[in-house]
């Protein structure tokens, strides 16, 4: 898989395989699944993966099964005999950097991770609609409830058969695929990073699951106690932010009060309206010069 | 109410180098003193498109810090204008004390960040920028104002 065009890996990226001729003709079927979802480092990668229904017995035969009960080496090979039949099997995948997804999942109206993987496999969807592929079945690992899930992509896709379900990339061989396809990616991706700080962080990171004893080590240990991690590392996490509270300085935003208790400041309390009023307004400048922040100083 | 005097040394304010790497942070963090921001932060910005606050010829710039989004843009100081980083060796333990400030970093532009808001003209400091040409436009008289220098508009 050339992922060379992740130049930059603070951005997304998405890379496509040549199209096959015979999916613009014949009915095909579609697998999406994700890898990466769970740990603390990297990207998250969506792959899908389709061809034709009329060769599903062949794809079986190939032998695909889910990426997770794979190794490495094996899923490095499954996904060359997926290239090497690149006359009817094609596939795309959608890096989702570690940058993106924290600044997402940290921004003022919240984007969940759950809603990410929806948009980010209907974007999927339509990039191979838009390439004039003739989908006619989508098979979708589930996020969250399949069934309020396979409601929003029917509602968005009429006229094709969609199917989500748990452990969809255990049972179909076209979501095997598509896990395999992106398991692959999120590998690569990994063992190439190159941290754009200049700094020498060890690559003994572990799996990257916060669970991992080896990366909760090197998250303590790559930590800054003002910028708090390198951009492999998704800040979104609780992980993170349980490290950051031990071994970083405080920072302060101004939205961080935003869930507070504001209604039960706004409100007086009753005997405030009996309490004489202190006739010494407070006098405040100009509007002008609150709106910008400007005020007499005569000290530092 | 502090009394005691603040002295500026004038020898830093010549010899101070200048800096073109000053950046006013949409956040408050609870440090004071160095901070490897080139290693880290400087390698999070990005130019970002088109944004209504962003002066002639600059750009609109994005970066990240903590995992969170910053957008942003510089801003160039109005001519005859230099903006100095102060910094003080020995913090006075009374108001009395006389106090003595340094300069360590001169700039002649800083950067600005929003959280997650592009830059524009209804930001604080790009409006609290105006006050200088209305103050000179109300106290300075005719005033040129291209060639303004903090002397001739006070």
């Amino acid at each position: 898989m050339d992922l060379s065009s992740l130049e930059d890996n603070s951005r997304n990226l998405t890379v496509k395989s040549v199209i096959p001729e015979i999916t613009l003709t014949e009915p095909c079927c579609v697998g999406i699944d994700e890898a990466g979802r769970g740990p603390v480092l990297g990207p998250m990668v969506y792959g899908i993966c389709y061809f034709p229904l009329s060769k599903s017995e062949e794809v079986k035969n190939l032998g695909v099964a889910d990426s997770k009960t794979l190794t490495e080496e094996q899923r490095e090979k499954l996904f060359q005999i997926i290239d090497e039949n690149k006359d009817f099997i094609g596939w795309a995948i959608d890096i989702l950097s570690p940058n993106y997804l924290s600044k997402s999942m940290l921004r003022r109206t919240k984007y969940s991770l759950n809603e990410i993987s929806h948009d980010t496999a209907i974007g999927l969807i339509n990039l191979l609609l838009s390439s004039g592929i003739n989908v006619h079945e989508i098979y979708v690992d589930t996020v969250g409830v399949a069934e309020k899930y396979q409601d929003k992509l029917q509602k968005i896709f009429p006229g094709i058969k969609i199917t989500v379900e748990p452990k969809a990339d255990a049972k179909f061989p076209v979501v095997s695929a598509a896990s395999i396809c992106a398991k692959v990616a999120r590998d690569k991706v990994l063992k190439e990073w190159k941290f754009p700080e200049n700094i020498e962080f060890s690559k003994d990171h572990g799996s990257g699951y916060p669970a991992d004893p080896n990366t909760k080590k090197w998250l303590a240990d790559s930590t800054d106690k003002v910028f708090g991690f390198p951009q492999l590392v998704r800040f979104s996490w609780s992980t993170c932010s349980n490290i950051l509270d031990n071994k970083a300085v405080e920072v302060h935003w101004d939205d961080d009060d935003d869930d507070g208790d504001s209604a039960a400041q706004g409100t007086a309390s009753i005997t405030s309206f009996f309490t004489p009023k202190n006739d010494t307004v407070d006098r405040q400048r100009h509007p002008f010069f609150r709106d910008r922040h400007l005020e007499h100083v005569d000290s530092f | 109410m502090a009394s005691g005097s603040v002295s500026i040394s004038q020898a830093a304010i010549s010899s101070c180098p200048e800096s073109n790497r000053v950046h006013l942070m949409a956040c408050e963090i609870e440090h004071d003193g160095e901070a490897p921001v080139s290693s880290y932060f400087d390698k999070t910005v990005r130019e970002d498109g088109t944004s209504s606050g962003v002066q002639d010829g600059e750009k609109a710039l994005s970066a990240s810090f903590r995992g969170r989004d910053l957008k942003g843009c510089v801003v160039n100081l109005p001519a005859g204008y230099t903006g100095y980083v102060m910094k003080e060796d020995k913090r006075p333990f009374t108001d009395e004390e006389d106090r003595e400030m340094k300069a360590t970093h001169k700039f002649s532009q800083f950067t600005y960040w929003n959280l997650e808001t592009p830059p524009s003209n209804n930001d604080a400091i790009t409006k609290a920028m105006q006050w200088i040409n209305i103050a000179s436009a109300l106290h300075g008289g005719d005033v040129d104002n291209q060639n303004a220098t903090p002397d001739n508009i006070r």
